[in-house]
């Protein structure tokens, strides 16, 4: 089972990395990169002491923006492929759920290649020109990012499971982004009105879980922002759920299983399709 | 009888200045004395004592006018109880010394390298390493200048003492002092009319801490990487001008803040890279004039209990929040003689060419409006949404923030317009890459 799913991921890895628009993206991102370690700031009066940290947060509300856009895209066209090539693939001695699982593999793995490049390249950059202070709080950045990468492409193997058209899988994804991305936080800021008080600030603290582009904001800005950038909000988040440590095992193990239940959830409906 | 001794103390006083000021020296060779004690007791008024380099282990008491002048960075270690030195008699010197070896406070006596209790004394140029307090003063008039005081690093702020208090003491005269890691670098209680200038303080709790003190000038400080750059607490008529506040970071950290701060003037100072750059709280009629507040978290919080006081020709940019307001209530203005303040979030225009733009800037995004009802709500910080919410704002889709700035300053009106431009050009840059990755992106997902 191994062996097979490591040829599908070769196989979706080398289609991935074919498409122009990925190596733009990694060159977008070390671009994007240098333009927020500038926009921050951190060339200037304020070089050196926190360089990276500043870039980082800066660099942040972009990436979360991008990320999952991609990721939701790569995720979705690679899953579901013109009519035809799949069946091929599904007359081989593979199961249904191999193939799901190999093309995600695949997909994480040029996506995680292109954001190394890209943040990779920008970041040697910034540290040669604005020295590598705080240097760490990038790489668990970096890190964050690909987590999230690789959350929105298990939902973009759910949608390609899930739906029969590749059309409908597209409109769903791109519904998908919109939701997490922009109307879940609109959602959770008009609430945070409506509801003040213990009920309402706990209701919040939980709503971070139910977005894993919100989960890697919040445990990016808590443990590789400028520190305290989130305040009293930050600090009792992190009391709320038993101290900094807790705080990020709890946020890691609730991403994990933003991975896995997407995944999941594919391969049950991978299984029960007429294809 | 009487009489008689009267004139001969007269006589005694008078003849007094004829004879000449002595110098003592006290050195491990060749010097009058081997330690400084034995050469206060011989001392008289107005003498002098030179101290050559050594290391001399023993506490001090200047129970007559003298200046302990050290020649080569001579070593004062005390004895571990108490204060090094302690200053009774008035108009002293104390100059050139290095001193260490202070009491830790164990027997809640305030230990100190040196401890002053008369006035018109001089602490100046002087090392004071590892001690409880650096210097106390309990007397007024007394000058403490160019000494570098450094406190018990490793030990919780609680067990540390301050780098130079003044208790009970005006018209004290703290200047260029170098203080590292104490609990308040600076500490003025009771202490009235004192002038603290060009110290730098860092790494402590607070920086300067003012507290049921009037008339206190701050002038040319550095105040950076502590709890609370400077905390002026129950005072009137406080001057704060031209001091840099950076780097005060942690949950709860403030650059700037003031706490039942009356009448007061803070003029020209930087707030940089702070946590909360400047805090009013239950304080009226200060005036915030010509500051500039620059990269951090939140520049301004006020609490609805601070009122009428005014900001004018006050430069914000490169703050995540400019202003948060909590709780409602604050009269604040936020121009004065039609000159508001500078803010790099204004989308006004200034259409006659006179520096001021021609609509009002709101103060309170609506990210912080939320944020002053719901303080949770810093958790969605940077969101797409919350920018999506101050755009709606902009357009006027949000109604009634409250408070706005009537007369927003632009251009170079105010300083680091160079600051604004980088940013201006890393957000394009930003932008057009965003259009070319969408455009990309989409013509090879759809073709």
């Amino acid at each position: 089972m191994i062996h097979r799913l490591f040829v599908i991921s070769c196989l979706e890895f080398v289609s991935v990395a074919r498409l122009r628009w990925i190596r733009l993206f990694a060159v977008a991102f070390a671009l994007l990169t240098l333009a927020a370690a500038w926009s921050a700031g951190s060339a200037r009066e304020l070089a050196g002491a926190d360089s990276f940290a500043r870039t980082t947060v800066a660099l942040m509300p972009l990436v979360l923006l991008l990320v999952p856009l991609v990721a939701i895209l790569v995720g979705v066209t690679g899953q579901t492929t013109e009519a035809g090539s799949d069946a091929f693939l599904y007359s081989q001695p593979v199961t249904r759920f191999e193939v799901t699982l190999g093309r995600w593999c695949g997909q994480s793995a040029a996506l995680g290649a292109a954001l190394a490049a890209g943040l990779g390249a920008g970041g040697t950059m910034v540290a040669l020109s604005a020295g590598a202070a705080d240097v760490a709080r990038f790489v668990v950045f970096a890190v964050a990012t690909f987590v999230l990468a690789l959350v929105f492409l298990a939902i973009a193997a759910l949608l390609g499971a899930w739906f029969e058209r590749r059309i409908a899988a597209l409109a769903a994804s791109a519904f998908a982004w919109f939701f997490f991305v922009l109307f879940f936080d609109g959602i959770a800021l008009a609430s945070a009105v409506w509801l003040s008080g213990r009920a309402g600030a706990r209701l919040l603290m939980l709503s971070v879980f139910l977005n894993p582009a919100d989960l890697v904001r919040v445990l990016t800005l808590s443990f590789a922002g400028t520190p305290h950038l989130l305040g009293a909000a930050g600090e009792s988040w992190q009391r709320f759920l038993g101290g900094p440590g807790w705080a990020a095992l709890i946020a890691c193990g609730a991403l994990a299983l933003w991975i896995a239940a997407p995944l999941t959830a594919a391969r049950l409906a991978i299984s029960r399709r007429d294809l | 009888m009487k009489s008689f001794a009267l004139a001969a103390a007269l006589v005694l006083i008078v003849a007094a200045p004829a004879t000449a000021a002595r110098t003592w020296t006290v050195g491990p060779t060749g010097a009058d004395f081997p330690l400084i004690s034995p050469a206060l007791a011989a001392a008289a008024d107005g003498d002098t004592i030179l101290v050559g380099a050594g290391v001399y282990r023993e506490n001090l008491v200047l129970h007559r006018r003298v200046s302990i002048v050290g020649r080569g960075s001579p070593l004062l270690v005390g004895l571990g109880t108490g204060s090094v030195i302690r200053i009774v008699a008035p108009n002293c010197e104390i100059r050139g010394l290095v001193l260490e070896g202070s009491g830790t406070g164990d027997t809640n006596e305030m230990d100190a390298a040196v401890t002053v209790t008369s006035s018109g004394n001089r602490i100046v140029d002087n090392t004071m390493r590892r001690v409880f307090y650096g210097v106390v003063i309990g007397a007024p008039d007394n000058e403490v200048i160019g000494n570098r005081i450094t406190g018990f690093l490793d030990l919780p702020f609680g067990r540390r003492g301050d780098g130079v208090y003044v208790y009970r003491s005006h018209s004290a005269r703290v200047l260029r002092n170098h203080i590292v890691g104490q609990r308040d670098g600076i500490y003025f209680q009771y202490a009235p009319g004192g002038l603290a200038d060009g110290n730098v303080v860092e790494d402590s709790r607070y920086g300067l801490h003012v507290m049921f003190a009037n008339d206190i000038v701050v002038r040319g400080n550095t105040f950076r990487r502590s709890s609370v750059g400077a905390n002026i607490m129950e005072s009137r008529r406080i001057r704060i001008e031209d001091n840099n506040i950076e780097h005060n970071r942690g949950a709860s950290a403030v650059g700037l803040a003031l706490k039942g701060c009356d009448d007061s003037i803070v003029h020209g100072n930087l707030l940089s890279d702070n946590a909360r750059g400047l805090q009013v709280d239950g304080s009226s009629r200060n005036t915030f004039a010509d500051n500039r507040l620059l990269y951090n978290d939140t520049a301004v919080m006020l609490f609805a209990s601070a009122e009428q006081n005014v900001f004018t020709g006050n430069l914000f940019d490169a703050n995540w929040s400019d202003v948060v307001v909590s709780g409602r209530g604050a009269t604040t203005e936020w121009s004065r003689g039609g000159r508001g303040n500078q803010w790099s979030g204004y989308r006004g225009f200034d259409f006659d060419g006179d520096g001021v733009g021609e609509s009002a800037h709101p103060l309170l995004t609506p990210f912080a409006a939320i944020e002053g009802v719901n303080p949770i709500a810093r958790l969605f910080l940077g969101t797409p949404a919350s920018a999506g919410l101050e755009l709606a704002a902009r357009a006027g889709l949000v109604p009634g923030l409250g408070d706005s700035d009537p007369h927003p300053v632009v251009g170079g009106a105010v300083a680091a317009r160079e600051t604004e431009t980088g940013s201006q050009t890393g957000g394009m840059t930003l932008a057009l890459l965003t259009v070319a990755l969408a455009f990309f992106g989409v013509r090879e997902v759809v073709l």
